[in-house]
């Protein structure tokens, strides 16, 4: 999507246009979903909802190109896990049991990489990750957000989020060549 | 996808897990979900813009009770000049600095007293007032609003203090007439207008015979010969009183 595209969208979607929010919807829910579920949230379903509930009633403020929109919203629902948690009665962190539904085909590289590890595997070794790790992890690589967006998001130093991002790379190496997966 | 924070050796490691991740995270959402949400966010968008554009209205109508505060000093001030005419119209004497304010521009307020008069009053505070302080007796009666007949009034009792005390056998009342204040002479201490020794009327007597008043031509008829108004020693005007 272009960026004048995703202008003349967002401006839509401020007037309560139903087809931008379908379109917005859409493109970006199954990957929220996915980091939802992945994080272990109570309900992802609702903690979806309620996330874009919140990206409607706020987006009269935001200002901002497409990379800077799709950060936005994962900083929302990051924010929103956390709050789901909270009233979960503070159950423990359980990653989602039976991997989830994918959605239409990823790019062929991704789905070519993900063939060969196999999606249990990869949700196997998301849950031995420590949750900061998985949480930088996901966010920089499903949510595509730069370190500096995921430190606002996260709550941390640019730093402290580089270092996570390096230690739990080294754990997904240590994983992989643990389960003999060639590099 | 940015690679900060990871070396390109680290990115390339892991890189099959990274491309796995993106195709493994993402979820189908139910279409109902979909159905459900989508009018729900579009009119949450809009009530969102509704009141951004509600709150932006309220930012700029916030400067105006500033602007109010300003027109209501201007209406004050304006309203000054316009209260002294108004006490002037009353029969109130303004204070020296508004009159003259006022001859400044041209107008001469009412009921004011000449100009000489008031710079009188305004530099002999410290004296005894005359009887016929007019803005004295029209301010004695604030709330009456009668001034023309106080001034009268206060002209009339001037003017019959300053014939009985002419008149009178015991001489000037102490205090009364020529403005000259109580203890106090014309003429430096130790000297007197005539040579010393000798004195215009012999001690004991006045200028006119005992029992003879020296009367205004007005009064004449009223008092019979040998009586006068006031009782000897005595003047209408209370001590310490004199005429300016």
């Amino acid at each position: 999507m272009s960026e004048e595209r995703f202008s003349s969208l967002l401006a839509a979607a401020r007037a309560g246009d139903e087809g931008a929010w379908e379109e917005i919807f859409q493109e970006l829910a199954p990957t929220v979903l996915g980091y939802l579920r992945a994080n272990g949230a109570p309900d992802p379903e609702d903690v979806l909802g309620e996330t874009f509930l919140q990206v409607a009633r706020d987006i009269s403020t935001f200002d901002g190109e497409r990379g800077a929109f799709r950060s936005w919203v994962f900083t929302i629902a990051h924010h929103r896990l956390i709050d789901a948690r909270r009233h979960s009665a503070r159950r423990p962190v359980e990653l989602a049991a039976e991997p989830p539904e994918p959605r239409e085909r990823a790019d062929d590289a991704a789905e070519e990489a993900l063939a060969r590890l196999g999606r249990e595997r990869v949700q196997r070794i998301l849950g031995s990750l420590s949750e900061d790790q998985r949480v930088v992890l996901l966010l920089r690589f499903v949510g595509d957000m730069s370190v500096e967006d995921v430190a606002k998001a996260v709550g941390k130093r640019p730093g402290a989020v580089k270092a996570l991002q390096r230690r739990g790379l080294a754990a997904v190496r240590r994983l992989l060549k643990s389960a003999g997966v060639p590099q | 996808m940015s690679t900060n924070g990871a070396s390109s050796n680290e990115m390339a490691e892991a890189g099959p897990f990274t491309q796995a991740l993106r195709a493994a995270v993402p979820a189908r959402v139910d279409r109902e979900l979909t159905a459900t949400i989508v009018p729900r966010l579009a009119a949450a968008a809009r009530l969102s813009t509704v009141e951004a554009e509600t709150r932006a209205v309220g930012r700029a109508q916030t400067v105006r009770p500033g602007r109010r505060a300003l027109v209501a000093v201007a209406i004050a001030v304006a309203l000054v000049p316009l209260l002294l005419a108004g006490l002037a119209v009353a029969g109130v004497t303004v204070p020296a600095p508004a009159r003259d304010a006022f001859h400044a521009v041209g107008i001469s307020l009412p009921n004011q007293p000449p100009k000489t008069e008031a710079s009188e009053a305004a530099g002999g505070k410290t004296g005894p007032r005359g009887a016929d302080d007019v803005s004295g007796a029209a301010q004695a009666k604030p709330s009456g609003g009668n001034s023309t007949a106080a001034h009268q009034h206060a002209r009339d009792q001037h003017q019959k203090a300053q014939g009985k005390a002419t008149g009178h056998g015991q001489g000037n009342a102490v205090g009364l007439n020529d403005s000259t204040p109580p203890g106090q002479s014309k003429t430096p201490p130790g000297q007197s207008k005539t040579p010393h020794g000798q004195t215009e009327t012999p001690p004991g007597q006045s200028k006119t015979p005992p029992g003879h008043a020296k009367q205004s031509p007005a009064e004449e008829t009223d008092i019979p010969p040998g009586q006068a108004k006031t009782p000897p020693g005595q003047s209408k005007t209370p001590a310490g009183q004199s005429k300016k």
